[in-house]
């Protein structure tokens, strides 16, 4: 009798427990899907956007051309900076899996896009369309560094990174080219577009610190309130150090 | 039929053991306490003044050297063997028997085997994070997923159909930065991971930081050179990069590739009659000539390679003979931007020599340097400031060993002036002196920054130079026996630990600006 009872009061606590958890979960996900909100705006440069860098090209001029405009700030009509990366910080979810591989491709001896976003542990498509040589080199720390080469007939190659960080990329044998890989662990993530424009979804309700990384403007932070089924809209502004 | 079986298999597990042990002796010693105090000990003696006590990189001859020297904290190492792209411990312990020509790492292949493992264990240790080398895995045909020791299949032959697939691939994936034939010459200005400037390899030199034997160079184009635009190849897995290294390989010739490995030589000084009194003199015939490597602590390519030294002696006196090439005779040291060339030959004190760049405190080291611009003062006089500037007038101190109405212009040259006048002359600096009737200066050191001149009464070394058609031919000449306090000992009949160093003017040398040679061995014949 004494064991019946045990025995059923051991499996209704287990029972319990999984019914509870599986509630936390569903509210979560019922809250994100139905009720998140969003968060959008733009990124602006405040005081008077510098000219853009000229670089000289001396090699390959066929592919590259003779010359190669810098993307260290790209600031667009009305004052909006493009490849500006806004974050909410301290949110915890799965990134979002695109359906096709993050890509990023060498073109023109520029990468494109200049800032690429991509999920932790997902292979990302490097691609190589200028049929001459060029290497794939990251200045990771979280990640162990890579440097692969990347002749003209491998079109295509593929790197994954396991751990959350802003990578800097460069070519050694074009020393103008680099680019952005912002591997993200959460989907709460946009660049900014050429207007300066970025717009996150599915924000949980909440006061949330919102983060936006620019490789030369640095960083700022920003204090959005979000209501569930509601747009935030903010407009964040980054100067010149 | 029990005792058979048994002794078969004593006899069968005798075989085994032997073998283990066999391999044993080939692969790398365990660390242990032994091996880490060897190592501690030599490495405070002979690597920390590159780099550092701490292993930062940051020793005192530091900032003397290009490319810098391995900072062992951080761990960043550019010759591995591994998909990790992390070195194994026998790529350590290689490194450090040859060197790496191309920078002032010497060779220390005169260290024991278990001196050398020592090294290796010890500098592990400095490491702030371990080297992870995970078990061995043959990766895939296309190069990727490969595990631990960089495994190479068998190589195919280097006939012409490989040969044309190696121009095509080095043409496509290789000459951007290395050149269209592979000097080095690509157009693009590039940097290594800690910021320095670097250059693509000129591969037409024969000088390659690593093992340049087929299989390190395999392992250097699939694995890349970490920490250098050098990038990974594992596309190139599989023939293509054999063809690769039997291409890069045929770029250069062995001859070359000896040639940058420091080594350590015997100079035999061969007893003769009479000695001989200038540096042509076809006395030196008696000696055989050893060639000795030199490297430059600022790593360039046009430098001097090697110096040539014979050495002979009568039993009182000792002639050291140094040639080398030099294509400009840079013999004025006036303007603050004129350097000379210059030699010098250290000697240690002890059989057992201290740290080969300049000693070290409470070891000492006996320098004999020669400078070009002495030697031109003396023939045939004393170089002055209007030897550069003809029309020079020095309108300083009155020259007054030549009345007023001698002297439409005061032109105050030092010989002409009195000691008075001219300071480091009068207070007795052996420098200063423009009388002074030897080209070579009798010198001491204990350590980087400490060299000093030896007393005047002790500057008893001579020295003749003469250049032509390109080279420097200098002897020095000393009594065998020394005078005074810690001057080289120089018996007949024992053997001295000697080095040389170079220094070309039209490159700027001076100081620890110039190139050296490891400790040699002089042997003084009875």
């Amino acid at each position: 009798m004494r064991r019946l009872l045990i025995g059923t009061s051991a499996i209704t606590f287990v029972l319990f427990g999984f019914y509870l958890n599986i509630r936390e979960n569903l509210t979560a996900t019922a809250l994100a899907a139905s009720s998140g909100g969003t968060i959008s705006g733009r990124v602006v440069l405040v005081g008077d956007a510098p000219a853009a860098k000229k670089i000289k090209v001396t090699k390959d001029n066929e592919k590259c051309g003779a010359e190669i405009t810098g993307e260290e700030l790209i600031v667009g009509s009305d004052q909006g900076i493009q490849y500006a990366v806004v974050s909410v910080i301290g949110l915890k979810g799965a990134p979002a899996k695109p359906a096709t591989a993050a890509t990023i491709d060498q073109k023109g001896c520029v990468f494109r896009p200049h800032v690429l976003i991509a999920p932790v542990g997902v292979g990302i498509d490097i691609l190589n369309n200028d049929g001459i040589l060029h290497n794939f080199h990251t200045k990771s720390t979280k990640n162990s560094p890579m440097n692969r080469a990347q002749p003209g007939f491998r079109k295509k190659m593929s790197e994954t990174f396991s751990h959350a960080e802003t990578i800097k990329v460069v070519c050694d044998a074009h020393s103008w080219m680099s680019a952005w890989l912002v591997i993200t662990d959460h989907p709460y993530i946009d660049a900014t577009d050429g207007g300066g424009a970025f717009k996150i979804t599915n924000v949980p309700p909440g006061n949330h610190s919102v983060e936006v990384w620019h490789e030369t403007l640095g960083k700022v932070t920003k204090t959005v309130a979000v209501k569930a089924g509601e747009e935030a809209k903010v407009t964040i502004e980054l100067s010149k150090k | 039929m029990k005792r058979f079986i048994l002794s078969l298999l004593l006899g069968f597990s005798g075989l085994l053991l032997v073998t283990v042990s066999q391999t044993a002796e080939l692969r790398a010693p365990a660390v242990s306490s032994r091996l880490l105090a060897i190592g501690k000990q030599l490495y405070d003696e002979q690597c920390a003044a590159c780099h550092g006590s701490t292993g930062r990189a940051d020793g005192e001859a530091a900032y003397l050297l290009y490319p810098k020297p391995r900072d062992f904290v951080a761990a960043k190492y550019r010759l591995v063997s591994t998909w990790e792209r992390v070195p194994t411990d026998q790529d350590l312990y290689d490194t450090i028997t040859r060197g790496m020509p191309g920078s002032a790492m010497p060779s220390w292949g005169q260290l024991t085997p278990e001196q050398r493992w020592g090294l290796v264990h010890y500098i592990k240790s400095l490491a702030e994070k371990p080297l992870v080398i995970k078990p061995q895995k043959a990766p895939n045909p296309d190069g990727s997923g490969g595990q631990g020791i960089i495994q190479p299949p068998p190589a195919p032959p280097f006939d012409t159909v490989a040969r044309t697939r190696a121009l095509e691939t080095f043409k496509e994936a290789c000459a951007s930065c290395h050149g269209a034939t592979g000097r080095g010459d690509g157009a693009e200005k590039q940097i290594d991971e800690e910021g320095y400037p670097t250059r693509p390899r000129d591969l037409t030199a024969g000088v390659f930081k690593g093992n340049h034997d087929p299989l390190s160079l395999y392992r250097h184009i699939v694995a890349g050179i970490p920490g250098s635009p050098m990038p990974m190849s594992d596309w190139a897995w599989g023939n293509d990069a054999w063809h690769l290294v039997n291409y890069v390989r045929s770029l250069s010739s062995d001859t070359q590739r000896q040639r940058v490995e420091m080594k350590k030589f015997s100079i035999d000084a061969i007893r003769v009659k009479t000695l001989p009194s200038h540096p042509d003199s076809g006395v030196w015939r008696s000696a055989p000539p050893v060639n000795l490597h030199l490297m430059p602590l600022w790593w360039r390519t046009d430098r001097p390679e090697e110096v040539s030294v014979r050495a002979l002696h009568d039993g009182k006196e000792i002639a050291l003979l140094m040639v080398w090439a030099d294509e400009t005779n840079d013999q004025t040291a006036i303007r603050p931007q004129d350097f000379r060339d210059a030699a010098a030959v250290q000697f240690s004190l002890t059989p057992n020599p201290p740290f080969f760049a300049m000693g070290a405190a409470g070891a000492s080291v006996n320098i004999w340097m020669w400078k070009s611009e002495r030697q031109a003062d003396l023939e045939p006089v004393f170089q002055e400031l209007d030897k550069i500037y003809p029309n020079i007038g020095i309108d300083s101190y009155p020259n007054i060993a030549r009345s007023p109405l001698e002297q439409p212009v005061r032109s105050a040259l030092t010989l002409e002036s009195d000691k008075t006048f001219v300071t480091g002359w009068g207070a007795g600096n052996i420098v200063s002196d423009p009388q002074r009737k030897s080209p070579v200066e009798d010198l001491t050191a204990q350590g980087l920054g400490t060299l000093r001149a030896r007393p005047l009464i002790d500057q008893r070394v001579d020295a003749k130079g003469v250049y032509g058609e390109g080279s420097y031919r200098v002897m020095f000449r000393r009594s065998l026996a020394p005078s005074g306090k810690v001057a080289a000992a120089l018996k007949p009949g024992t053997t001295v630990p000697v080095g040389f160093a170079v220094w070309n003017g039209s490159a700027s040398d001076r100081d620890g600006k110039k190139s050296v040679t490891i400790w040699q061995e002089l042997r003084i014949g009875k």
